[in-house]
């Protein structure tokens, strides 16, 4: 038994209230094993990854026992944990980026493990003269050593060539290669345990495989054990041989991971299950009008010159593009991150100049709704406020604009109570419906949905998708989705379209 | 906006209300005439009839201190009401706009910034005159650059959030996003600046009266009665301690209110 949790719970005590954020958890883990424990955010599970690490903040307060090779860390010292962490349980987050020192080279900060924690099984503590056990091993290994063990590692994470990455700075390497180095970072000690944290929620979808991939065989071929935190099911099922669902601190099933898929017990794990499965949408070709034409566009951004007297460089997004949205259809715009989906949208919405080519809008002003829902609603003012704005524009009456800001909040089901509460109020869910119904708000039948979803919790994207599905029927709107999610595209649009078709060959 | 959990907001409006419910007060009804003599009295030591004595000419001091609150409420609260207002409009069109427009502004803004303030308003005042109307405008100025400068930060901080971006596509008019939109997210830490603002203008307008630029006699300020009072500081060192001390709690005031309205989140 590698780790054996009883009865463990967690509570966040702050001025106002009380939080219970792990209600009273058991579970245990072989070794060898890959454990997958899955949830929304609220859920509770990275709370049980920050608890094994000892990284709880002050605030919180918590009971029972954490036993790792039938030692209870709980009431461990902090130099008890120190010597724990790293040594014999690693950590990877969701983040490399900020989890990287960006002013050190990352060969060196992975070499500094080295210096901290490496264990030589055999005779890492030595005797001090007075009795107590030292660490002492970090004195014999050679600088060249170290590097040494640094590039055997690289390559074991399959770093493309070690001696190179290892004079490079964080921002140098992309996400996937970033997390890459925080995986080498985390399993330089050779640890019996590694936590992962949701280490492939913030990559793109094919980089993600490769990470999942790696985690595997890092499984197979060292006997790492791997506990796997992640919101999404997709990812457990790739990677784990068991699984826990946690639903608001509690654990609503356990088992095999083709138990939990195939056999649901719980109504809870159903819905999640449903909601990764659920078939495709009928694609049927819509033939008619379109409501948005695009002609040969081709999106760029001018660089300022960084040197005098140079010619400021353009930077090319995509080349040529052509395609039309039909009325009444909802089109799929596919592409990874950072592949100019956005910039397209916002030339196509009038907000970014930069373009060459035709854009020809057969409706009203196309209105957004973006991914951030935070972001896009004005911190300051009340729900209501915002959904009267596009009325007050068009010099709607007081009550007029009254009684149809509440027409809208009941179309996207929320209750007339929110229209006098500020946006920081809602959840996330509730602020992209408030979105949604401000997009409708100027009457507009043509809607630019960017990544609308992503930054949900699964269940709530089932709803929002759910909810964009109904109104795009009921009030027969035309729609352009943009999202890196294929599954979600799949899903939702009559006929996707891909960013690679439009790259420009660099 | 708990107001429960912020003592020192709490602290800070009794203590400025106080003060200026005497100034109000001072506008219709003082113990004693604030410009009669009584020669008998001079340099009167505090006593029931004088609590705060009397100066020079044998005038109630606290009389005077509750003319003179009043005087310097009115001169910096204008003064910052005119800096803040100027201030904020220069710096969110700075701010917004952008290009050469937001150069010329800031670069001006520099220009004010390079001399020390006092002497500035010394050449605003001779140029100008002096009188209460003179020095509000020289002082008003004087706070422009400071304002200017926050509401363009916050400018360029807000201006680039995406509900800024979603006002456009409803259709917002540019004045509309900059004071509809914007404003709303930006007057906390435009008011509590106003707040540290409105201490240097008491302090400022002190100075000037001190330096007798301000309020004409036999008119009183705070900072016109300790001016006068400085020559008699061994003599009735009382008639210095009085306007000095109301100035200082005026200042805690609002420098506690300041302190209080940037903990509103």
């Amino acid at each position: 038994m590698l780790l054996k949790v009883e009865d463990l719970k967690v509570q966040y005590n702050t001025a106002e209230k009380t939080s219970y954020a792990v209600k009273g958890v058991s579970f245990e883990m072989e070794r060898g094993e890959i454990l997958g424990i899955v949830g929304e955010s609220g859920s509770g599970k990275s709370t049980l990854g920050l608890t094994m690490m000892g990284l709880l903040p002050s605030h919180a307060s918590y009971s029972g026992h954490v036993y790792f090779q039938g030692r209870d860390v709980i009431p461990m010292s902090f130099e008890e944990l120190r010597q724990i962490k790293g040594d014999e349980i690693s950590v990877v987050f969701q983040e490399p980026m900020t989890s990287l020192n960006p002013l050190i080279k990352v060969g060196k900060q992975v070499e500094e493990m080295l210096l901290l924690h490496l264990k030589d099984k055999d005779d890492a503590m030595t005797e001090a003269p007075d009795g107590t056990k030292l660490n002492r091993h970090h004195e014999k290994l050679s600088k060249e050593e170290r590097k040494k063990r640094v590039l055997e590692m690289f390559e074991a994470v399959e770093l493309p060539k070690p001696e190179e990455t290892y004079k490079k700075y964080p921002h140098e390497l992309s996400g996937g290669m970033q997390q890459r180095v925080m995986i080498a970072m985390a399993l330089m000690c050779e640890p019996e345990i590694l936590i992962a944290d949701e280490p492939t929620t913030a990559l793109d979808a094919d980089i993600q495989d490769q990470i999942l991939d790696l985690l595997k065989s890092i499984n197979a071929k060292r006997g790492t054990s791997i506990m796997l935190v992640s919101h999404d099911l997709r990812v457990i099922r790739r990677v784990c041989h068991k699984a826990i669902v946690m639903y608001k601190g509690e654990i609503v099933e356990r088992g095999t991971v083709e138990d939990i898929f195939e056999h649901p017990q719980d109504p809870y794990t159903k819905s999640l299950i449903a909601a990764i499965t659920d078939e495709k949408k009928n694609s049927n070709p819509i033939e008619g009008e379109a409501a948005l034409e695009v002609k040969d566009l081709s999106v760029y951004y001018v660089k300022k010159s960084e040197k005098l007297g140079e010619k400021p460089k353009k930077n090319v997004i995509c080349k040529g593009m052509t395609f039309d949205v039909k009325k009444g259809e909802i089109l799929g715009l596919v592409g990874k991150s950072g592949s100019g989906k956005s910039s397209i949208s916002r030339a196509i919405l009038g907000l970014h100049k930069d373009y060459t080519g035709e854009i020809i809008h057969h409706t009203d002003k196309p209105q957004m709704i973006f991914q951030d829902s935070a972001a896009s609603l004005n911190p300051a003012r009340k729900i209501g406020w915002i959904l009267e704005e596009p009325l007050k524009n068009k010099k709607v009456e007081p009550a007029e604009r009254k009684r149809l800001v509440k027409e809208m909040m009941e179309r996207v089901e929320l209750p007339e109570e929110f229209l006098d509460r500020y946006p920081r109020q809602l959840s996330g869910g509730q602020k992209q419906r408030v979105n949604i119904a401000l997009a409708l708000m100027s009457g507009s039948k043509f809607i630019i949905a960017d990544e609308p979803v992503s930054a949900l919790d699964v269940s709530i994207q089932e709803q929002i998708i759910e909810l964009l599905l109904k109104l795009q029927k009921d009030l027969d709107l035309s729609m352009l989705f943009i999202s890196h999610d294929r599954a979600v595209v799949e899903r939702i649009c009559d006929r996707v379209i891909h960013m690679e078709d439009w790259k420009p060959v660099s | 906006m708990k107001i429960k959990n912020n003592p020192s907001l709490i602290i800070g409006i009794i203590i400025t209300g106080l003060i200026l419910l005497m100034a109000i007060v001072g506008l219709f009804w003082t113990p004693y005439s604030t410009t009669q003599m009584d020669i008998s009295l001079k340099f009167a030591p505090p006593s029931f009839a004088h609590i705060f004595g009397c100066d020079n000419f044998g005038r109630d001091i606290f009389s005077r201190v509750m003319q003179g609150a009043g005087t310097t409420f009115l001169v910096s609260l204008s003064t910052i009401a005119f800096g803040m207002v100027t201030g904020t409009i220069i710096g969110f069109l700075a701010g917004y706009s952008g290009g050469w427009l937001d150069e010329v502004i800031m670069r001006a803004n520099d220009v004010i910034n390079a001399f020390p303030s006092l002497l500035l308003a010394l050449v605003f005042v001779s140029f100008l005159g002096s009188g209460l109307l003179n020095i509000i405008l020289a002082l008003g100025i004087l706070f422009i650059p400071s304002f200017a400068r926050i509401a363009r930060s916050e400018m360029l901080r807000l201006k680039g959030m995406q509900f800024v971006q979603s006002a456009v596509l409803i259709g917002d008019s540019r004045g509309r996003i900059i004071f509809s939109q914007i404003l709303p997210n930006a007057y906390i830490s435009i008011l509590s600046s106003a707040a540290v603002g409105f201490n240097n203008a008491v302090i400022a307008e002190a100075g000037l009266s001190y330096l007798g630029l301000g309020v004409q006699p036999p008119d009183a300020s705070l900072g016109r009665m300790i001016n006068e009072a400085g020559s008699f500081l061994m003599q009735a060192p009382w008639y210095a301690i009085f306007p000095g001390v109301a100035i200082i709690v005026l200042v805690l005031g609002v420098a506690l209110i300041s302190d209080g309205v940037s903990k509103i989140d």
